[in-house]
């Protein structure tokens, strides 16, 4: 039902409609990836090489002679799964932390926020840098880097949702009729924390997809032959002079990908935000 | 309390004021065609509870209300000028010069990280070219003669640094700066605590008297009416009810929401003079939502009457009473009871 | 106010410890042995033993940590693994580039936020209004990298006004310096200009509905005097902390960008580091960026506790 009312609410603002209609097209392409491709995207041709957008490939061709778009179109897959596997990890890890802290209270609540203030002191970039440093490059280190980065924001959201529902009649109602813990957080808790959730989880999902990006252009992510589009940015950055669309197309779906994500996630808390501005907020009067 | 006099022109003459704002809902019709007169040396108070459109009026009269929102019409001649649809510069110069004002909470009304003399010399500055000395002394003498002892040292003051009459006599200061023709005091005195009220009230009497002014007052608080008041309006859902001369109103009152208001409901059985009452009385129900008016007479849902049919169809015309009573004294209402029965 | 000071002081070093610990584990979470790491295998014995020696990896964990906590805050970071030169040094010698295009990058975002965000509260849902938060919105999502190399392309290759990277110190050549910096401070400036942006609308939206905003119209002040002194004045006041905030992400944030423009900064510093295994540099850099965010963090908490008293009441809970 609410779920219903959400997507109403979404449906009357034309932003998120483009926004939702870009991320839709996002997913098939990633899912279909090969089928869609026009050409192998690993396949070379160096007698086609650096060649400029044609009707043969509309992205133009790399150093190697292979078809930009089809790796663009092979990137998508690669992005998309770091970014939604990196939340993932940020999403279970903060709401669980976020959930014990807010519930428990007490020391448990000190030392896990104590904890999260500490993982905030470090700016995000630079602290997977350092994970990577540890662990190693790769795409799957990339996933577990970005995930730790972002744990401590659904923790904090989390926990402050969980805080003001905790002395809720209805909670306390349930846990004097001997409700258990998990029985409470589940039926009564984690559905009054869900929008916030929701929302951070777009927007998060957008700064994923940024953070995997700049990592694999830096040389700490994704690793070749795989087309990640940080990558394929960071390949044409080396022929910027002589062939631009080796850069500005993989960077383009970078940014699409990721305004899709934000624009939803803005549309998103405007309609699960409870405290919507009223159309004369603002205008100093109140007739 | 003197009669107000009729000869001569008013300074102020506003006629058939309409404001409605633009909302998601469609338009709220706040000020639906008000009439008044402001004559020098006289007051007039405007009475009504909160959202029946008096303030918004007068901040229509001056342009004071967002362009993107709100839609004025009607007249509102002042010194011989039309006001309405001005431009921005013609009405600049009509604010404070002409027509100054005086708002509710004089905390938030001026601004924080400005000094008193600061916010006074704009004042100055606004309509004459002053010097920074001359903004001095002159900011000091309004300071004294609206009763700030220690002036000089005052001008330098925040006005967190002040109690809160004297930041609302620093506001009458800044409206005086101009030499206003008209002051309207919007519930000026409606956040100070009962004392200083007082004060404020005789200091505006007294500065109407040695300036000539014509004063405004608008208010829910009857109390401050009673006293001060030549001339009253009463206003419900942006519009003039019931209005006529101080005593005339208050002793025979017509129209059953200000019958209502002043605790004289014949339903009511309050054995008190309305004199007596000091401010409105509760009344069951709210104002009607400016986005959706009632058909018929606004107040026709919360009225304890409802003496004829047409309630609930026609809008009442404003019209005069029977001319036992005063000769300003007209009434919005199909209901015939009380003295005209 | 002093017990809040206090309060925050006391939470700022409690943090600071934990951040510590955390640096500190770094080379000890490396698996294997970090140095073989950072040298090779067919590193010369003596080299090798001087340096397990000066890491003090030998010794048992608590005391190396005790030792290295114990260097860091005298300003002893240790020596590098590679070229055996005090961390300390390396990272002065990096931070004025890192200092200057931070600065320059605030400068930029608050060139574009304050107008921007400015106009578009004066006209809220006019076209104004929905190209500024469009922009605002894409400025967010734009990869900086990306960015800085479109910037190049048109800029450096295309018309060829301004060099595509490097850096010149100041010292040597201002022009110089100024014609390198623009381009990196405008990629680095965007996403914190697109932050502010929004931040400066809601805060004029917010001043302009004050009540002592309508006393000053009614007084007959000019309308441009009026958004001066009465609406931006009171508006701007909380920037200062908010553009504090985005200069701290700043001052880390530029990683990425000096890596596009060859910057020789801290964040190339900590590339180099990372490269070349040499732990030693990436735990002095890291740490440093944690501290600079933190130390930033509380002046901007205290400054507008300074600026708010009710402040203090309300955070300590």
């Amino acid at each position: 039902m609410r779920g219903r009312e959400t997507l109403a609410l979404l449906f009357r603002s034309p932003t998120a409609i483009v926004a939702g209609a870009v991320l839709v097209a996002l997913v098939v392409t990633a899912v279909l990836g090969d089928s869609l491709a026009p050409h192998d995207p690993t396949a070379t041709d160096v007698s086609n090489r650096l060649q400029s957008p044609s009707t043969a490939h509309w992205f133009g061709t790399d150093e190697l002679g292979r078809d930009v778009l089809s790796r663009v179109i092979e990137g998508a897959a690669v992005s998309l799964k770091v970014g939604a596997v990196a939340v993932g990890i940020s999403l279970v890890a903060g709401v669980l932390i976020g959930l014990v802290a807010g519930y428990y209270g007490t020391w448990v609540d000190d030392v896990l926020m104590r904890l999260s203030d500490v993982l905030f002191a470090f700016p995000a970039m630079l602290m997977a840098i350092a994970v990577l440093a540890i662990l190693g490059p790769g795409s799957t280190n990339a996933m577990i880097a970005i995930g730790i980065v972002y744990t401590p924001i659904f923790a904090r959201i989390t926990r402050a949702s969980v805080l003001s529902v905790r002395e809720e009649v209805y909670v306390r109602a349930a846990r004097s009729a001997g409700a258990g813990d998990l029985r409470i957080v589940g039926r009564h808790v984690l559905p009054n924390v869900t929008a916030p959730i929701i929302v951070q989880t777009s927007i998060s999902l957008a700064f994923a997809i940024l953070s995997e990006a700049a990592l694999s252009f830096v040389g700490l992510g994704t690793q070749p032959p795989d087309p990640s589009w940080g990558r394929m940015l960071s390949e044409g950055r080396g022929f910027i002079e002589q062939a631009w669309w080796m850069a500005v197309f993989p960077g383009l779906a970078i940014f699409v990908t990721v305004l899709a994500f934000n624009v939803l996630g803005d549309a998103l808390r405007d309609v699960l935000d409870p405290r919507q501005r009223s159309a004369m907020a603002g205008t100093g009067v109140t007739p | 309390m003197s009669s107000p006099p009729t000869d001569g022109a008013p300074l102020l003459s506003v006629r058939d004021l309409q404001v409605s704002f633009r909302t998601r809902r469609g338009p709220a019709r706040v000020v639906n065609g008000l009439s008044f007169d402001v004559h020098a040396g006289c007051t007039l108070a405007v009475v009504g509870e909160s959202g029946s459109g008096k303030s918004v009026s007068s901040l229509a009269l001056l342009g004071l209300l967002p362009d993107a929102v709100a839609e004025v019409r009607g007249s509102a001649v002042f010194g011989g000028d039309e006001l309405i649809g001005r431009t921005e510069e013609q009405l600049r110069r009509v604010r404070g010069a002409g027509i100054g004002m005086v708002f509710q909470d004089p905390m938030t009304s001026l601004n924080p990280v400005l000094t008193v003399e600061r916010q006074i010399g704009e004042a100055l500055r606004a309509h004459e070219k002053v010097s920074d000395e001359g903004v001095r002394s002159r900011a000091a003498e309004l300071l004294t003669e609206v009763g700030i002892p220690d002036a000089a040292s005052r001008l330098r003051a925040f006005p967190h640094q002040l109690s809160g009459g004297m930041r609302q006599r620093v506001m009458i200061a800044i409206a005086l700066a101009g030499n206003p023709r008209v002051l309207i005091a919007d519930e000026a005195t409606t956040a100070l605590d009962v004392t200083v009220q007082a004060q404020i009230i005789e200091l505006v009497a007294r500065l109407q008297e040695e300036h000539g002014m014509g004063v405004v007052w608008i208010t829910h608080d009857l109390g401050v009416v009673a006293g001060i008041a030549d001339h009253v309006l009463v206003m419900y859902a942006g519009r003039c009810v019931e209005e006529g001369a101080v005593d005339d109103l208050f002793d025979r009152p017509e129209h059953p929401y200000t019958r209502g208001l002043l605790g004289a409901l014949p339903v009511v059985d309050d054995p008190r003079p309305a004199r007596e009452r000091d401010d409105l009385v509760t009344m069951p129900g709210l104002p009607p939502d400016p986005v959706d008016l009632p058909a018929g007479c606004a107040f026709h849902p919360r009225c304890p009457v409802r003496a004829d049919a047409r309630c609930a169809t026609e809008v009442p015309p404003l019209a005069a009473v029977s001319a036992d009573h005063g000769e300003a004294h007209r009434v919005a209402t199909f209901y015939a009871g009380g003295d005209r029965a | 106010m002093t017990r809040y000071v206090l309060r925050r002081l006391l939470q700022s070093v409690a943090v600071l410890l934990g951040v510590s610990i955390l640096v500190f584990a770094i080379i000890q979470l490396v698996p294997g042995d970090p140095i073989r790491a950072a040298l090779g295998q067919q590193a010369d014995p003596e080299t090798y033993a001087a340096l397990r020696e000066r890491a003090g990896l030998d010794d048992p964990v608590p005391l190396q940590f005790v030792n290295w906590l114990a260097g860091a805050a005298t300003g002893d970071l240790g020596v590098s693994f590679r070229t055996g030169e005090t961390v300390l040094s390396q990272i002065l010698a990096r931070t004025p580039a890192t200092l200057s295009l931070a600065g320059a990058a605030i400068v930029v975002a608050l060139l574009i936020a304050i107008p921007l965000g400015t106009i578009s509260a004066l006209h809220p849902r006019s076209p104004v209004d929905w190209f500024a938060s469009l922009s605002s919105q894409a400025g967010l999502s734009v990869p900086d990298f990306w960015l800085g190399i479109l910037l190049i392309l048109l800029f450096a290759g295309t018309l060829g006004w301004l060099p595509s990277s490097g850096y010149t110190p100041f010292t040597e050549d201002p022009v110089d310096w100024a014609r390198h910096l623009i381009l990196p401070a405008i990629t680095a400036g965007v996403s914190s200009g697109s932050i502010l942006t929004r931040f400066v609308r809601s805060s004029v939206l917010e001043s302009l509905g004050q009540d002592h905003v309508r006393t000053a119209r009614a007084k007959g002040m000019r309308a441009r005097d009026v958004l001066t002194w009465h609406v931006l004045r009171n508006a701007l006041v909380p920037l200062v902390t908010v553009a504090g905030v985005q200069l701290a992400y700043l001052l880390s944030g530029v990683v990425v960008v000096e890596y596009v423009f060859a910057w020789p900064g801290l964040g190339q510093l900590a590339f180099q580091a990372v490269e070349s295994r040499d732990y030693p540099l990436l735990q002095g850099t890291v740490l440093l960026f944690a501290v600079i965010f933190l130390v930033v963090n509380l002046v901007v908490d205290l400054a507008y506790a300074r600026l708010d008293p009710r402040i203090s009441y309300r955070s300590a809970r």
